[in-house]
């Protein structure tokens, strides 16, 4: 049930967004909000960024657990023991 | 001495304004009046951009060995709320690695960073701050905090950076105003907190333009009188730019329609118009306010030349570095008679009081029509910009770190293991694989002094679905001589995972062998690699891996035995080469004739970025 109305409602408003975005006056106003407030473009910004996937920081060491550098294994095992030990 | 200094001030959004100048600046200043004390630099590997720039400003400054990347857990700005717990583990794992380096003194040259950015700044979270300085440039949001402070979200993250100031044992404030108003404001004992003033960039020195470059320079901003200039160094309600413009109309007609107003600052669209609004309601034509956008420095020093007066009306400032940058540049300055400003100017006939316009009318009249002020300004400008250096403010920054640590009790590294337990005390950090394998990461990246460097040698490249007998060892003659040695670590590309890295290559280098774990590299390690590379060297270029090394501080070699090949047996396309000579720390040719016909090569293919030195030697000679 729960998974049909939100399906329902993704069919339903997802189009109405879209409409309502293309109107030149909302994007007026939203243009004219974001020049009147700086803050707010960075913190939406800031809200779509932390939907993206993670930058691969260290681009020369893979981020997947089972196939890690010795040194970073390590730190891991020992990591994942204690947090372990956290939770229980 | 060992000093650590944390150059995040000259990594974030800050490095294009006054804090990332003054890090940049005083860091350089430090490097050139070190004498016996030993510098390192640490620097935030989120932040990748600015750690190849710096590692290449830097260059013949410091050795690279001594510039260290620290690593952060994923994201961690502080504008998302949800990260806060990884921010915690990051402030910490940022203590340890720079209590690894086995400092005398720690100085964070900027700590409030890392609102919108993965920038990590703190004091004792996990190391006692005793022994780490920071730089003061200012406490203006925790005074007017209705104005910088109006959201309880903000005011909490400010105040964790003023505990983390607190906790530091000695500050160093770029004006004696910021140092009293640190005291006051703080409640800090006075010898905890150190002057060491600032000063500016060298390129503002009086411009010597000719007056057709003058008049360019003037039409190009639409200046078409003379000028009253203002450059406020960014858009805010203290900068008090309306008023400066409420004194502008109340000039005499005369002096009015003899200058114009030009504000000199990047401004936004909405601040534009609030500004234009305001110059309407004064009854300003439009022809009085010249607004200039973002200017880069050249044309700053050009307008300072070309203006009558230079006129800085802020009401609150920690030291006010474009009224010096006016004075350095010879331009008659006038300024505000509050907070660091009077030191700043050094002259009591040329300040004013900025919450009266009338005032600061008055005093601009009154320099345009005295021609004995006028010429008195114009003489002290350039003597008071002189008595500000760069060498003085990092000489008295370095007496103040060595009074500082003869005082001080030592802050050693604490041990891994208690790092984990306080990583594992965080509160909501969550142990899943992700987060653990960033932390692990961090961990990994650690430095280790007592390690020695190792060398690498790269055999080529793993292809996707063998077992581990790397390809591209055909006709590389030179490679085989330095895998002889002992001391080399045999590696080779892999892409598996989807990220492009060196692995162990498997010892027997039969394709019988498993693929060897992965490589971890570390500052001061030297990668070797031939100069006949393959597609998956390309491929790997793409990725980053090269610039990823690179910043980390691996020095990266390229042995030359003939001209490179291509791995397609074309010319064209190699300019990927030419940017990964310019990461290379050298490059070994095998005999004279290889060094003149791989110079002659490079030449002739023109590539963009300086090369690295050219070696006639044994490529063993490495190991």
């Amino acid at each position: 049930m729960k998974a049909a109305l939100k399906r329902a409602g993704h069919v339903l408003l997802v189009p109405l967004a879209r409409q309502v975005a293309r109107r030149p006056r909302l994007k007026r106003l939203a243009r004219s909000l974001l020049g009147r407030i700086p803050a707010l473009g960075k913190r939406i910004n800031a809200m779509i960024g932390r939907t993206e996937p993670l930058p691969p920081r260290r681009m020369h060491v893979p981020q997947d657990s089972a196939d890690l550098s010795p040194l970073t294994r390590a730190a891991y095992d020992e990591l994942k023991r204690r947090f372990q030990a956290r939770k229980s | 001495m060992r000093i650590v200094i944390d150059m995040q001030g000259a990594q974030t959004a800050s490095r294009y304004r006054g804090i990332g100048r003054y890090t940049t600046a005083l860091t350089r200043g430090i490097l050139r009046n070190a004498g016996r004390h030993d510098i390192w630099i640490v620097l935030n590997g989120a932040l990748e951009e600015s750690v190849t720039q710096i590692r290449a400003d830097l260059a013949g400054h410091i050795p690279h060995e001594r510039i260290r990347v620290f690593e952060t857990p994923g994201r961690i700005a502080e504008i998302d709320a949800r990260g806060a717990p990884r921010r915690r583990a990051a402030e910490m794992l940022r203590e340890q690695f720079i209590a690894l380096l086995a400092p005398d003194l720690v100085l964070v040259t900027s700590l409030f960073e890392g609102f919108h950015d993965d920038a990590v700044g703190s004091v004792g979270t996990f190391i006692d701050g005793a022994r780490t300085a920071v730089i003061l440039y200012d406490l203006i949001p925790l005074l007017n905090p209705a104005s910088y402070l109006d959201s309880p979200y903000l005011r909490q993250c400010y105040m964790r950076k003023i505990a983390s100031l607190q906790r530091a044992g000695l500050l160093l404030s770029i004006s004696d105003y910021a140092r009293e108003e640190a005291i006051a404001a703080l409640g800090l004992p006075p010898e905890r907190v150190v002057a060491i003033s600032t000063a500016v960039d060298e390129s503002f020195v009086p411009a010597a333009l000719e007056p057709d470059e003058l008049d360019a320079v003037r039409r190009r901003f639409g200046i078409t009188r003379r000028m009253l200039m203002c450059a406020p160094g960014g858009f805010d309600p203290r900068k008090n730019i309306q008023g400066l413009m409420t004194a502008y109309s109340l000039l005499p007609r005369a002096l009015r329609e003899s200058h114009q107003l030009v504000l000199a600052s990047h401004l936004a669209e909405a601040q534009q118009s609030a500004l234009l609004a305001h110059a309407g309601s004064l009854g300003l034509a439009a022809s009085d306010l010249v607004l200039t956008g973002y200017l880069d420095d050249a044309d700053l020093v050009a307008l300072y030349q070309a203006a009558d007066l230079f006129v800085f009306p802020s009401l609150h400032e920690g030291f006010g570095l474009p009224a010096l940058e006016a004075m350095a540049c010879g331009t008659p300055t006038i300024a505000s008679n509050t907070t660091s400003l009077p030191e700043v100017i050094g002259l009591d006939e040329a300040l004013f009081d900025p919450a009266h316009p009338q005032s600061i009318a008055d005093r601009i009249a009154r320099v345009l029509t005295d021609s004995s002020l006028y010429e008195r300004l114009r003489r002290h400008s350039r003597t008071q910009a002189a008595k500000f250096s760069w060498d003085a403010t990092a000489e008295r920054a370095l007496r103040a770190l060595e009074r500082h640590a003869v005082m001080t009790p030592a802050t050693p590294a604490r041990s891994t293991d208690d790092l984990m337990q306080a990583l594992v005390a965080v509160e909501d950090l969550p142990g899943d694989e992700q987060t653990l394998v960033q932390l692990a990461s961090c961990v990994a990246a650690f430095p280790d002094l007592a390690a020695p460097s190792r060398l690498f040698v790269d055999l080529g490249h793993i292809p996707p679905g063998t077992q581990g007998a790397p390809e591209g060892l055909g006709g590389i003659g030179a490679i085989p001589d330095l895998c002889a040695a002992q001391s080399a670590v045999r590696v080779a590309l892999s892409a598996s995972g989807g990220v492009w890295h060196y692995r162990h290559a498997p010892a027997n280098g039969t394709s019988s062998s498993q693929p060897g774990p992965v490589a971890d590299m570390r500052t001061c390690d030297r990668l070797v690699i031939h100069a006949g590379t393959t597609a998956a060297h390309r491929a790997a270029w793409t990725d980053g891996l090269y610039a990823s090394l690179y910043r980390l501080g691996v020095q990266l070699y390229i042995v030359a035995d003939g001209i490179p090949g291509t791995p397609d047996g074309a010319d064209n396309g190699l300019a990927w080469f030419g940017k990964m000579l310019g990461c290379a720390s050298g490059v070994i040719c095998t005999s004279q004739a290889v060094a003149e016909a791989f110079a002659a090569w490079c030449a002739a293919h023109e590539f963009e970025r300086r090369l690295p030195p050219f070696d006639v030697a044994a490529p063993a000679r490495l190991a």
